[in-house]
Formats: structure tokens, C-alpha cells, sequence
């Protein structure tokens, strides 16, 4: 008796592995019968070091969109992977990395990278090889609009995208909530000068004194700089009654710290590069009431990105998705659905390595998708045409939305 | 030998346990099933074998979920302001000028506006007649909004960038949003702006009735 | 209001903490002729040492009158350590090797001490906060905050400690000797080892102190704070005259005010307005240290070179 309970025990195993089998086997096999190919999305940010909290967070949204489109099988027959570099916030290394992505066969685009001024370096690497790039984060308006984009819009590179909105339009909004929104009238202007920070503090320097606001001081610092004393008392002695900061939170979580320790209770305004949780963190009670514009709208307020951060978390992602995470995951989709309508146009076969990038390039100029972090559509410079912004304030340790604005430039 | 399976034949006459691969430790498991009635354990077994294949057919391929109905969208993310032009006017004072725009609703339920202010403390300005109105989904409506200067002192003659505040509310939430808005509003705003404050430049102007428009508020 | 006073104030505190660190530069080349590179990394393995003193070991509320001191104990504890660990194991079986080995090893040291604190300390890779003292005194024009009171008193004390300890003390008389001629030295007795691997203690003991000031005054720590103010206080070792210790405290505080006051006023004078403020604060001072080896090579209150063998 004893053998037959064997065979009968041995037989609903083994039925229940074959159903199982047959179930995974259903599964690979409808992928497998269009024979699949895998291409690479580059990223570039600072994974390491400075600035590394928002550069995480942009290579972990590249992921989830990747995987989000592996496992939805967005392009049939493609699947995706990333290759994250570190360019450590240095444009030399950001260049290299570029290089990098463009002399491997199988990436297809890049997102990134998180500084302005790296994307300086990175802009004619891509634009040779006719790769796509775009920055979820770049906010400089001459990456797209060319030096003179104050005076005369040209695009110079139209290999480079961004789903980022300008500074252009971040220092005058940040301008207008300074003056009209906290009713400080005298600004003293900071800046880390790099390309990004630079060019911010310039623009809300202008603004802010065209609004009718007077500016009590300038001065500038390095990045890696951790002394600001003779700064704040310069700041202190200005009579200055909103301290307005062009930079990284590395360097602006100091100032406050400092400024607010040597008794100068003014509130620090900066912009998107100021935006993150480490901000807080460091500078502790001394961050309460500073404030900081960013890019797009709260993610809380987008149904779309609920998902998108139910996942970050649950995969106990490193890094800070608050600023830009949307939108690197709103670069790569339009990277994956520029290859998918690459395909559909070509008889759905992929083009060759060469053709399918230059392709590429000119299917991501005609995205028109609703990403999670709203509308993702370019306009002739490679800017997006969703162009919000939100001023946050620290409030009780966090930052809390208390401004929304929309661009609508027509 | 590869991997899994009994070792001896199944009806090996050695069978002392000693071999036993899958069961060595659970005769009291076989004896009991044994001593259910045949019936009784046709029955468990087919209920096991639809258990197994039931939990494999839902657990193990991705299955596309139906998407939950999509929840109410936040007002400002789906509400698109376009400026269109100054409004034709005969009879507006010097302080006071009437634009137009048009106001899209891109999803979700209908959206109430509601036209607070144009940034500054020295301009007031609301949206006429009806200072508040409300855009269905997928509806444009092209509303005029009525800009006064009350206060010259403290306004910039030559705003690049203009704003104009408004709350949107939809059932999900009410929102303090701004518009801004390119080169052409900015331009008649500070048309309007010049034509208010240079001739008077320290005497604030009247505030204006508010019902001095005679415009409608249409739908297109 | 005359911001001159309070510049001067800031200048001073920040060149103590220079000073401080660069004991450990001083003593140690005025001993066995090596430029420990490794030094900014010591003082940061300090902050990190006081750190998890507090955050880790003594229960949350603690009074920061009972904190200070354990932070104290324990950043030096670490310090030491780390220092008299790279002594032995580094640097002294290089002790025959050409100049430029040890030198080396002091770079590799140096990055590999970052790497490990920032691999292996929870938070380490970005800024921690660092308990900080926060109550301000106004002093006239001048205001200080608790974390400069308690720079300064440290500074005083360790330095007139150090003078006593070389001066009259046995130990400081044999280290004295060693620093003239470390083989005669031997020959009379004097077990150099021991020597050495106190001026490796000591000059860590020293950074602690500084890496404790720069945690309460600035509130954050991250793993590479030490390059920076390691590379400064090298500087004002250098531009005090390398080996003189009372030189290490002097350029500290000459660096530190050049610093302060060439990012405060350089801008003010009339058509250096692009040369002046914060960011330019570095080049002025490495435009004095230029100056000062011009004019000094020895440094400010440096021996002659001829002295030496």
C-alpha cells in the first residue's frame, strides 16, 4: 500500500510543477517568439558625494520606468536595461561618461545629467554621435535655447532634451513669491558659481529687482566650502531680509545652519537644487521656514505618480525621488516609447545601432504622452511644454507645497 | 541520477524506508490518508489538482489588473489659462483694463475659478461680470478678467513675467494657483500700468466700481 | 555698524582651528621629516569618534555640559588610534624607504580612511548633523556663539599644555633632542620609537579637539571635511615655519584672518570689486602663503634650513 500513496503523492507534485511550468512557460514564451533584443538607457548623475541624494533619485526613477516597461512589455521584443555612471557632479567625468555611452553599441539614449553645467560637456558628445539625452533636471535656459536666449532663442544642440522647466521662468517665479508672496523687499544674492546656481541667483537678481526690490548684497562661494562665518556676517550687516541662495543643498544647508546660529533670522529661498530631504535633514530646526521653488507640480497632487512612489519606496530605493524622480521616469518613457514608435515605422524591426539613435532623436522630438509627471511633449528648443512650478517652505521638518504655478508663454 | 523522482521502482520488494526519498518520515501521513474511503480521497485529490492549477493561473503570470477607475485629478494639473487678448472697450477709465482669456479644462470633474489678484498689492483683479464661474471638461470658456490699478507706489512698470492669481476647486481639492503668462499679456498689462501711473504717479487712482464691465462670459 | 571688529572675531576663530590641526603636521615633520597627508583624515575620524559617542553611546537628552567632554574622550580616543595605528603600520616600516614612498602612503591612507568611513558609517556619505552649541553672546559689536568660546578656551589650553610638555617635561626634552638629530638622540638613550609615536598621539589628540570645535560650531560633519581643512591647516603649518609648533598656531590664526578678511573687504576697494568675496577667499590665501616663502622661506617663525643635517 504503502508504494501506491508514493505514486499518488509523486503524481500531484509532479502535476502541480508541470501546471506551474506551463504557466511560466506561457509567459516566456509569448516574448520569446518575436526573438528579443535588449538595448541600454544610459544614466548619467552624482551617485557619489555631492549632490548624490538628487542624482540617486534620478537613477532610480530610470529604473522603475525600465522595469515598469519590461514588465508591461511596452515595446514587444525589446527589453530595457540602464547603465548608471557617477559623474560626481564634474563636468570632465560627466564628458567621459558620455563617451562612454555613445561608443557602446546597444544604448539607445541618456537621461541625464543632474548638474547644468556637467550637461555643458555632455552636449556635443551626444549631438556627434546623434544620441538622445534628457535631463530630467537641468533647469540653465542656454542648454536649449542658446547663449543669448534672454535676447535671440537658438537651439544649439537638437540631439538634447529636457522635461525640466527653465530657470528662466524658476527665478521669476521664486521673484514674484519673494516680493508679492513674503513681502521682502531687500535680497541679499548668493550664488556657487556653476552654471546652474549662477544662472539662477542671476535671474532672480534681475527679477527680483525689476518687481521693485532691492538687492542688499551679492557675494559667491565654492562648492566643498563648510566656513560661511565672514559670509553671514556680511549678510547680517546688509540689513537684508530674505537671504536668496543659487546652489546645492551641500552648501545651502550650511548657510542656513550658520546664518540662523549667528542670530540672522531671515529665511534662505533657493531653487530645485535645494529641493531635497537631505536639506532638512542637516540643517535641522535652522532649515524652519526657508523656502525653495522646484520644478512641476507636488508629486503628492499627481494621481500618476502615486504608483511611481509607492514603488521607490517599496523598494527601499536610496536617494531623494522628491525632485526629479518623476521626470527621469518621464525621460526614460519617452526614450522607450521613441524606440517603440521607431519600430512600428520601420515594419516593426529594430534599425540598425546608428539609424535607430538618430531615429530615436526624432521620435522623441514628437513625444506627446501623459507621463506621471503631467503632459510630456518638446517644443522646438527641446523644452518641455509642461511648465510648472511649485515654491516650497519648511514647515514642522518638511517641505510643504505653497505655491503652484503654471507658464503658459502664447 | 537526475534530480527528482523515487530512487527504487515503485514496487520494489526491499522497501524497508531506508530508501525512502520523499515520504522516510511520514507513514503516519499515508496511513491516515489510506484510511479514508476511495471516494473521499478521488475527491481531495481532484480538489488539489483544480487548488494547484487555480493558484498557479493567478499567482505566476503577470496579470494585467484591470486599472481602478482613475482617481479625481488636482484642479491646477488639469485647468490650461491661454491669454487671448485685451478686451475691445469704449468706456474704461484710465486705471482699469479688461483682458481676455481662454480657460481649458483638460479631465475630472468641473472646475470653479475664481480670479483673486495680479500679484501685486497695488492691482486688483476679478473676473467680470461673475467673479467666480465654473469650465466642464473638455468645454473652452473665454472669460475677461478686469485688472485696476488702486496703488501706483510699488509697481514695476515693466513686469517680464506677469502673474495672475486664481483658486481652483474641483471636488477633490481647492488650490492657490498662478498663471503666468509670455510676452504678449505683459506687454498690454504694462500698457494698462503706464497708462495708470505715469501722469499719476504719486496720486493713487480710484478703486474702481467693479461693475463697469460689459463683457460676457461665453462659451465656445 | 563696523562689521571690522567681528570679521577680526571670525578670522581668529577659524585660524585656531587650523592651528590645531596643524600641531599635527608641525610635530610630526619636525620629527621624522614626513608630511602626514593623512592628518585631515585623522581629524575627520575625530568627528566621527565624537559622534558616535554621542548618538550612539550616551542616552538621548544627555546635557551637553556631560556630553562635551565624553565626545571629547572619544574623539580622541579614535584620533590617537587611527594615528598611532598608521605610525606603526604605515609609515614606520617606510621609515629607510625614499621620501617619496612614505609620502605616498600618506595619500593612500588618506583615501582610504574616507572611503572607509563613508562606506562603513551609517549617513556618512552625506552631511550628519552634529550636535551643535547654539546660545550666542554679544560681545560689544562682536557676536560669538558657545562653539567659538569653547574653540578658543580649548585652543589656549592645549597650546600653553604642549609649551609646558616640551619645554619641562623629560618626554618633551627627549622629543626635542630627536626633532635635532634623531641618531644622537638614540645614542643617548632616548627610545625615538616612543617619541615618534607620541608626536603621532599627540598631534591626533590635537585634531580631535579641533574636529570636536568644528562639529559643535558648523553642526554637521561628513566624510570629506577633512580634506579641505586638512590641505588649510597644512598651510599655516607650512607658512609658520613647518616643525615650530607655536609656527603652526601662529600661521593658523594669520591664515584664518587673511582668509575672513580678504572675503569681507577685498571687493570694497575700488576695481578689485570680480577679485573679492567668499569664493576668492582660498586664492588670497594662497597668495600670502606665496609670499610669505618668498620672503621667508623658512616660514614665519621657522629655523633655518642650514640648521638641520
Amino acid at each position: 500500500m504503502r508504494q501506491r500513496s508514493l505514486v499518488i503523492l509523486t503524481s500531484v507534485l509532479t502535476t502541480g510543477a508541470l501546471t506551474l511550468t506551463a504557466c511560466g512557460s506561457r509567459d516566456s514564451g509569448s516574448k520569446s517568439d518575436s526573438s528579443s533584443t535588449t538595448l541600454t538607457i544610459g544614466v548619467d548623475a552624482p551617485l557619489s558625494g555631492e549632490n548624490s541624494t538628487t542624482g540617486l533619485g534620478i537613477q532610480y526613477g530610470v529604473q522603475i520606468a525600465v522595469d515598469d516597461a519590461n514588465k508591461n512589455n511596452w515595446v514587444p521584443g525589446v527589453k530595457f536595461k540602464i547603465k548608471a555612471l557617477d559623474d560626481k557632479a564634474q563636468p570632465a567625468t560627466g564628458q567621459s561618461n558620455a563617451t562612454a555611452f555613445t561608443g557602446q553599441k546597444d544604448v539607445v539614449g541618456a537621461v541625464g545629467p543632474l548638474n547644468s553645467g556637467v550637461a555643458q560637456s555632455m552636449q556635443q558628445v551626444f549631438a556627434s554621435a546623434n544620441m538622445v539625452e534628457i535631463s530630467p533636471s537641468n533647469t540653465n535656459p542656454a542648454l536649449t535655447q542658446g547663449k543669448d536666449w534672454a535676447t535671440s532663442k537658438t537651439r544649439p544642440y537638437k540631439t538634447y532634451f529636457r522635461t525640466a522647466t527653465t530657470d528662466a521662468l524658476q527665478g521669476a517665479f521664486a521673484a514674484d513669491y519673494a516680493y508679492n508672496g513674503l513681502k521682502k523687499k531687500k535680497a541679499f544674492v548668493v550664488d556657487d558659481k556653476q552654471t546652474y546656481g549662477a544662472g539662477l541667483a542671476g535671474i532672480f537678481n534681475s527679477a527680483f529687482k525689476k518687481l521693485g526690490g532691492s538687492i542688499a548684497g551679492t557675494d559667491h562661494v565654492n562648492t566643498g566650502d563648510t566656513d560661511f562665518s565672514s559670509l553671514v556676517t556680511k549678510i547680517k550687516n546688509s540689513g537684508a531680509d530674505l537671504l536668496y541662495y543659487g546652489g546645492q543643498y551641500d552648501e545651502s544647508e550650511k548657510i542656513t545652519k550658520q546664518l540662523k546660529g549667528a542670530g540672522v533670522k531671515i529665511p534662505l529661498f533657493g531653487g530645485d537644487g535645494m529641493f531635497a530631504t537631505t536639506y532638512i535633514q542637516t540643517a535641522g530646526k535652522a532649515a524652519e521656514g526657508d523656502l525653495a521653488t522646484s520644478v512641476g507640480v507636488p508629486a503628492d497632487t499627481l494621481p500618476a505618480a502615486k504608483q511611481f512612489i509607492a514603488t521607490y519606496k517599496a523598494k527601499g530605493y536610496k536617494g531623494d525621488y522628491g525632485a526629479y524622480g518623476a521626470y527621469a521616469y518621464d525621460a526614460a518613457t519617452a526614450i522607450i516609447k521613441a524606440v517603440k514608435a521607431v519600430k512600428d515605422a520601420n515594419g516593426d524591426k529594430l534599425p540598425a545601432s546608428n539609424d535607430l539613435r538618430s531615429k530615436v532623436v526624432d521620435a522623441v522630438q514628437k513625444s506627446d504622452f501623459e507621463g506621471i509627471s503631467g503632459k510630456v511633449a518638446f517644443d522646438e528648443y527641446g523644452d518641455t511644454t509642461n511648465k510648472q512650478l511649485t515654491v516650497y517652505q519648511v514647515a514642522n521638518g518638511a517641505w510643504k507645497a505653497v505655491k503652484t504655478g503654471t507658464f503658459n508663454g502664447s | 541520477m537526475s534530480g527528482i523522482g523515487p530512487v527504487e521502482s515503485v514496487d520494489s520488494p526491499e522497501l524497508d524506508g531506508s530508501y525512502d526519498v520523499i515520504g522516510g518520515d511520514a507513514p503516519r501521513l499515508t496511513d491516515r490518508w489510506h484510511a479514508l474511503p476511495p471516494r473521499a480521497r478521488r475527491a481531495a485529490l481532484a480538489a488539489g489538482a483544480v487548488a494547484v492549477v487555480a493558484a498557479g493561473a493567478v499567482l505566476l503570470p503577470p496579470h494585467p489588473r484591470a486599472d481602478p477607475a482613475p482617481p479625481v485629478p488636482w484642479p491646477a494639473n488639469v485647468t490650461e489659462w491661454r491669454y487671448v487678448g485685451l478686451a475691445q472697450t469704449t468706456d474704461s477709465p484710465t486705471t482699469t483694463g479688461y483682458f481676455r482669456f481662454a480657460v481649458t479644462v483638460d479631465g475630472g470633474p468641473p472646475v470653479a475659478v475664481r480670479v483673486i489678484g495680479a500679484a501685486f498689492d497695488g492691482l486688483t483683479a476679478q473676473a467680470v461680470p461673475e467673479p467666480s464661474f465654473t469650465v466642464r471638461v473638455g468645454a473652452t470658456r473665454r472669460i475677461t478678467v478686469q485688472i485696476s490699478v488702486s496703488d501706483c507706489s510699488g509697481l514695476p512698470l515693466n513686469a517680464d513675467l506677469a502673474f495672475l492669481d486664481v483658486t481652483l476647486r474641483n471636488t477633490r481639492a481647492i488650490q492657490h494657483h498662478s498663471f503666468i503668462f509670455g510676452s504678449n499679456y505683459s506687454k498690454d498689462l504694462s500698457q494698462l500700468l503706464h497708462r495708470a501711473c505715469d501722469t499719476t504717479k504719486a496720486r493713487p487712482g480710484p478703486r474702481p466700481s467693479g461693475s463697469a464691465g460689459s463683457q460676457n462670459v461665453d462659451l465656445s | 555698524m563696523n562689521t571690522l571688529p567681528q570679521q577680526l572675531a571670525n578670522g581668529l576663530l577659524l585660524g585656531s582651528m587650523y592651528g590645531l590641526i596643524a600641531i599635527g603636521y608641525t610635530m610630526v615633520y619636525g620629527i621624522v621629516q614626513l608630511i602626514n597627508f593623512a592628518h585631515g583624515e585623522i581629524f575627520m575620524t575625530g568627528a566621527f569618534g565624537a559622534l558616535t559617542v554621542y548618538a550612539y553611546i550616551l542616552p538621548d537628552g544627555t546635557s551637553m555640559v556631560v556630553a562635551v567632554p565624553l565626545m571629547l574622550i572619544g574623539g580622541g580616543i579614535v584620533s590617537v588610534v587611527v594615528a598611532v595605528g598608521a605610525e606603526r603600520f604605515a609609515y614606520r616600516p617606510l621609515r629607510q624607504a625614499p621620501r617619496l614612498a612614505p609620502l605616498i602612503t600618506a595619500i593612500g591612507l588618506s583615501l582610504s580612511l574616507q572611503e572607509l568611513v563613508r562606506n562603513f558609517y551609517p549617513g556618512a556619505d552625506k552631511a550628519r548633523s552634529f550636535p551643535s552649541l547654539d546660545g550666542n553672546h554679544d560681545i560689544g559689536s562682536v557676536t560669538i556663539s558657545d562653539a567659538d568660546i569653547f574653540l578658543v578656551i580649548a585652543a589656549i589650553i592645549c597650546m600653553s599644555g604642549l609649551a609646558w610638555f616640551v619645554r619641562k617635561s623629560r618626554t618633551g626634552r627627549a622629543m626635542q633632542a630627536t626633532a635635532q638629530d634623531p641618531d644622537t638622540a638614540q645614542l643617548m638613550g632616548i627610545d625615538t620609537n616612543r617619541i615618534i609615536v607620541i608626536a603621532f598621539a599627540i598631534g591626533g589628540f590635537f585634531a580631535a579637539v579641533a574636529a570636536v570645535s568644528y562639529g559643535l560650531k558648523y553642526g554637521n560633519i561628513d566624510y570629506r571635511m577633512g580634506f579641505l581643512m586638512g590641505l588649510k591647516a597644512f598651510t599655516a603649518a607650512v607658512m609658520g615655519g613647518i616643525g615650530n609648533i607655536y609656527g603652526a598656531m601662529l600661521g593658523g590664526v594669520v591664515l584664518g584672518v587673511a582668509e575672513t578678511l580678504a572675503s569681507a573687504y577685498i571687493s570694497k576697494i575700488p576695481g578689485m570689486e570680480q577679485l573679492g568675496g567668499s569664493s576668492w577667499a582660498n586664492v588670497w590665501a594662497f597668495c600670502l602663503l606665496i609670499l610669505v616663502l618668498l620672503f621667508r622661506p623658512q616660514g614665519l617663525l621657522g629655523e633655518r634650513v642650514a640648521d638641520r643635517a
